[in-house]
């Protein structure tokens, strides 16, 4: 079959961006939005949805959870995959072991955002982005914090917004108080 | 996220725990128990230096699942924070033993030290990592599920910091060396000549050992008594339902606060015993894959059980050691110079890791907990 893009790149302006990312990008926008617009108005997104917010009356109402559930799981291994795909592909090393560790890295963006908000996911994954690299950049001025602060900044920033949001900037707030 | 939605695995919880009915406080005879306690007492001068090692790490970690079950399994809260309460107990014992180092231009970098007595800096440590998780209450009274778990993930990553930067208190990369624990006399090292016991040296792993037994068993009966009296069943409440926990008169947020400090001050317990066992303290040692294998712990031994916890620590702890030790004869597993097969031995438990959790899942949420329990009614149908 053979590497599609291998490493070629394009110029765009007095940029030279490699082929996989333009696909990467293009690819993840069309996925992005043919799965936001399933989940929003098909029937089967309505189910889960439905199940989401209460598995119980999703039940009366005759769902059956259990594909609901199997259904998600293909859709979450199939997107994970493609992911892995470009994330392996020119130009970076490749992929080892230790990839596990770049989920670890999401999570504060998700829960930062509020889990239930794909805007929410988005929103969040900017802001650890850029206190990460801002806390990379001014690495000097910020040496009374230690060496490679810029690893912690982002739970740092995680750790502010959920003591004013518990449930992230976009999540839908708890109803009950306890 | 909505309330409801962050309800549903509580709601399911309960739904099983009605079917099977209220869970009978079993208080085994106390006879039973003291036996069982002083058998492995004897264990350290009947087995090798090498199990016994071994078993020094099983009962830690056996102090440490106990900690994270009062938080997971009791109180529902999930927590990834363990490694920074070890780290707590271990590089706070170390600092306030160890004698401090004058920097000399070169030679050394100046390492704090508060010289106490090893057995009150190891209830300062432990005095300390209350505080801590007290200090975290604003955040770990008010998450829960998913939200709190990735939160204390951040606990995780700043331990982790604190420990390759404050190099003046925990020796960075390079790492700092820890003062025996001294109990009343009772020092854990090596002493020459070593004093023996039932013709055995009793030497530090031994010494370890022993300390650790009666900790486990400290803790073990705390932890059992806080999880059967007054405080657990407030604390189960909350975890099945916190609405009608609050509305029967939990405080629901004091108690989350308080099953998130002793937590705390259970796992600094565990790290100071671990500090002892490692004798070197490096920052590689507490990170997130730590923190996984005691959620293994939890879940394999069985949530919300002291027996299950110890049984899982003890799972968790002696696979990789036993897969190393025997692997040579497991057919299919890379040992030495043969490259012939398809695992290594840490490959190997580490599938029989997740096969087992996924296997418990499915035929035994209760865990190697109540997998025991079956034992004895087994027997009375026969």
């Amino acid at each position: 079959m053979g590497d599609p893009w291998g490493a070629r790149s394009v110029k765009i302006g007095s940029i030279i961006v490699p082929q996989t990312r333009v696909a990467a990008l293009v690819l993840g926008g069309l996925i992005l939005g043919a799965f936001f617009t399933w989940f929003k108005f098909s029937s089967w997104g309505v189910a889960m949805r439905a199940a989401a917010e209460d598995a119980q009356a999703t039940a009366l109402m005759g769902i059956r959870l259990s594909r609901v559930s199997a259904v998600a799981w293909v859709i979450a291994g199939v997107l994970a995959a493609i992911a892995g795909l470009f994330l392996c592909a020119y130009p970076t090393p490749g992929f080892d072991a230790n990839a596990s560790r770049l989920a670890l890295a999401a999570f504060p963006a998700a829960i930062l955002g509020g889990l239930d908000s794909a805007g929410g996911a988005l929103a969040g994954g900017l802001i650890v982005g850029l206190a990460d690299q801002l806390a990379n950049g001014y690495q000097k001025n910020l040496t009374f914090l230690g060496d490679g602060v810029s690893a912690v900044v982002p739970f740092f920033v995680m750790l502010i917004v959920l003591l004013i949001r518990p449930s992230g900037l976009f999540g839908t707030k708890e109803v009950g108080r306890v | 996220m909505s309330e409801i939605v962050a309800d549903r695995p509580a709601a399911a919880a309960t739904v099983t725990r009605v079917a099977s009915g209220p869970r009978p406080v079993r208080r085994g005879p106390l006879v039973a128990k003291i036996v069982l306690v002083a058998l492995a007492a004897l264990l350290p001068f009947v087995a090798g230096r090498s199990w016994t090692s071994v078993c020094v790490l099983a009962l830690t970690a056996a102090i440490g699942a106990i900690a994270l079950n009062l938080l997971v399994g009791t109180t529902g809260q999930l927590s990834l924070a363990q490694p920074f309460f070890l780290v707590v107990g271990a590089y706070g014992y170390t600092l306030f033993a160890s004698q401090p180092v004058k920097a000399i231009a070169g030679q050394s970098d100046g390492s704090l030290g508060f010289h106490l007595p090893p057995l009150v800096a190891a209830i300062v440590a432990v005095i300390i990592a209350g505080i801590l998780g007290l200090a975290f209450s604003p955040i770990s009274s008010r998450l829960r599920g998913i939200y709190l778990g990735v939160a204390s993930l951040a606990l995780v990553e700043i331990g982790q910091h604190f420990i390759k930067s404050a190099k003046n208190m925990t020796g960075g990369f390079t790492g700092r060396d820890v003062p025996p624990l001294n109990i009343f006399g009772f020092v854990a090292k090596d002493e020459t000549p070593n004093a023996t016991f039932l013709g055995h040296a009793l030497g530090k792993s031994e010494r370890l050992y022993l300390i650790a037994l009666l900790l486990l068993v400290g803790v073990a009966w705390f932890t059992n008594n806080v999880i059967h009296g007054r405080p657990g069943r407030a604390l189960q409440a909350l975890r099945d339902n916190q609405t009608s926990a609050s509305v029967m008169g939990v405080d629901v947020r004091r108690y989350k606060a308080m099953a998130f400090m002793t937590s705390a001050m259970i796992a600094a317990v565990a790290g100071v015993l671990l500090s002892q066992f490692f004798g070197h303290l490096v920052p590689d040692n507490w990170d997130f894959d730590l923190a996984v294998s005691y959620l293994a712990m939890v879940v394999i031994g069985g949530l919300g059980s002291v027996t299950g916890s110890i049984l899982g620590a003890i799972f968790v702890t002696f696979l990789p050691f036993v897969m190393n030790r025997y692997g040579e004869h497991i057919p299919g597993v890379i040992t030495g110079s043969s490259t012939s097969g398809f695992a290594t031995p840490g490959q190997l438990s580490a599938l029989i890791f997740g096969g087992s959790i996924v296997l418990l899942l499915l035929f035994e949420p209760g865990g190697l907990a109540a997998l025991f329990r079956r034992i004895p009614r087994a027997f009375k149908r026969a």
